[in-house]
């Protein structure tokens, strides 16, 4: 078993959504992270707040703290993280997430462990 | 307070009761038992949420769905705000550090299957063998039946400060021990059910025979006991021929219940009371449970509920089968060779053949006499032979016996009436 990094990007709903509308994406990721439980994929995540803080360094050497922003479509509204045996297995998870109904995109990463860097 | 405070406040006291095991039960097996604390903390703040609302604005229509939405958005604002800082040794820990599955948990805990579930988990946990029975008792009767600690002193009939303490070294002890809820099989659950059965029997009669304090809260621990019994005998891992009986045993009394007390909130005796008032169904249901049964002879529960069984049958009292009581009795003396086994057996002696043979046998249980109940059961059986001045005598012995307010005022009713 490996822990693989679900990153969901875009996929934000319309602000102007009805009551009925919320509801029902809501119940679309409840379900599909109540199966990942079940099955016993589920490891963690959290979904996030919107308001992002894009930090770098500038040309004076101090950090700074405002922007550029990342658009809508690459804004990250969550994670996950799961377990599968492989890459493939994950995957074949992932294809069931709802961001992909909400018209945004998953990136999926494996994560490493500090001995790769040591050979 | 006016009559209508007065009757919310009753109303919530009753429904507390009701609710508050069941809270602590699912909230201990949401965070771990480790944590019983801040289960305890979460439900109280909730009851004391509930008293606060509702006595502006009424109770709500349906006010348990009202205390688990309360009680459960307070736990998870807990685990919001404790998570970075403790480990949840609970089955679903995992589960409360993610806001994706927060949630889902939480609402799944609240289901009504694993609410029953959730007791069991916890009466079992509270039977665990490193505790004695002393400790034993007051931690279920505090953290499943909803007593205060003072009520636990009462029944138990040991000084407040010693629950506190005894109850404070359980949950420590069970805490040290890393009780993880789980539910126990094989030959370690039948030790346990021996002691969940015995704790459920005491507080069962701590509610039918206590004659003091508010009535309504005396039949809240009656019915929490059968409540309690039938956690265990609904299920068919851990039922066995004990918790039937007592179960059959809560039922038989329970069903008789309702004639047991006059308008006048006055205690009234078996030959006089209302059998029409009796819950046929009830007591049905508790037969079907002692038909069950087949261990009998060495099974006190079961003894004591044929007695009660047997009252049951009876159309009226003139009809009762003494004959089979005092068999009964018989058998129990066998298993406890207990004087007081004795005493209720002569007073059935005096019905079934006269109350001066009972008189003559009462006269040798000298161990009770510094007992009230035996030296008003002495004056009645006195009164129903006509001999009213040993009646008195033994009336005033009784009272006193017995600092008990209420019982005093019973007692000092039947002295006026015999001086008439």
């Amino acid at each position: 078993m490996e822990n693989y990094l679900l990153i969901f990007r875009g996929g934000r709903q319309n602000p102007n959504q009805t009551q009925e509308e919320l509801e029902a994406h809501m119940t679309k990721w409840g379900a599909w992270m109540n199966k990942l439980i079940e099955n016993n994929q589920f490891v963690g995540g959290d979904p996030l707040e919107n308001e992002s803080n894009m930090l770098y360094k500038n040309n004076n050497g101090s950090i700074a703290t405002d922007g550029p922003y990342p658009e809508g479509k690459e804004l990250v509204g969550g994670y996950v993280m799961i377990k599968a045996d492989n890459r493939e297995k994950a995957i074949e998870i992932a294809k069931g997430c709802p961001i992909f109904e909400d018209e945004g995109t998953l990136e999926l990463r494996k994560t490493a462990s500090m001995e790769d860097h040591h050979k | 307070m006016d009559s209508n405070s007065n009757n919310i406040a009753n109303r919530l006291d009753h429904l507390f009761r009701h609710e508050t095991g069941k809270m602590i039960s699912v909230i201990s097996r949401i965070i771990g038992f480790d944590k019983i604390d801040e289960a305890e903390d979460i439900v109280q703040d909730t009851l004391l949420k509930a008293m606060q609302l509702w006595s502006m604005k009424g109770i709500p229509s349906n006010p348990e769905a009202w205390l688990y939405t309360v009680a459960k958005n307070k736990a998870i604002d807990n685990i919001r705000k404790n998570k970075n800082q403790v480990k949840y040794q609970s089955e679903v820990g995992e589960l409360l550090y993610s806001e994706w599955s927060l949630i889902p948990t939480v609402d799944k805990m609240f289901l009504e299957n694993e609410i029953q579930d959730s007791q069991l988990r916890l009466i079992f946990a509270c039977c665990d063998k490193s505790l004695t029975i002393e400790y034993q008792i007051p931690l279920i009767l505090k953290l499943i039946a909803g007593f205060s600690s003072k009520e636990i002193s009462r029944a138990l009939l040991i000084g407040e400060e010693t629950v506190n303490k005894r109850i404070y070294r359980a949950k420590k002890k069970l805490a040290e021990n890393n009780n993880s809820l789980k539910v126990p099989i094989g030959d370690e659950a039948t030790e346990r059910i021996h002691t969940v059965n015995r704790v459920i029997y005491l507080i069962f009669n701590e509610g039918y025979n206590a004659t003091t304090g508010d009535r309504i809260l005396r039949d809240d621990l009656c019915y929490e006991a059968l409540r309690l019994v039938e956690l265990i005998t609904n299920h068919n891992a851990f039922n066995n021929d004990y918790s039937l009986s007592l179960s059959g045993l809560i039922k038989c009394h329970l069903s008789r219940m309702a004639a047991r007390f006059g308008d006048d909130k006055n205690l009234i005796t078996l030959d006089k009371q209302d059998r029409r008032k009796w819950d046929l169904e009830l007591m049905n249901s508790g037969f079907i449970d002692l038909q069950k049964v087949q261990t009998r002879i060495t099974n006190k529960y079961f003894l004591e509920a044929s007695i009660s069984a047997t009252h049951c049958n009876a159309k009226s009292f003139e009809e009762t089968d003494w004959g089979m009581i005092i068999s009964v009795y018989d058998s129990l003396y066998l298993l406890e060779a207990s004087p007081y086994i004795l005493m209720n057996k002569y007073i059935a002696l005096s019905y079934h053949k006269n109350p001066e043979t009972a008189i003559e046998l009462m006269l040798t249980l000298k161990e009770l006499e510094s007992y009230y109940l035996y030296n008003s059961s002495l004056s009645q059986l006195y009164s129903r032979t006509g001999n009213i001045n040993k009646a008195i005598e033994y009336i005033e012995k009784a009272i006193t016996m017995t600092e008990n307010k209420q019982e005093i005022e019973q007692l000092t009713k039947k002295l006026k009436k015999l001086s008439n």
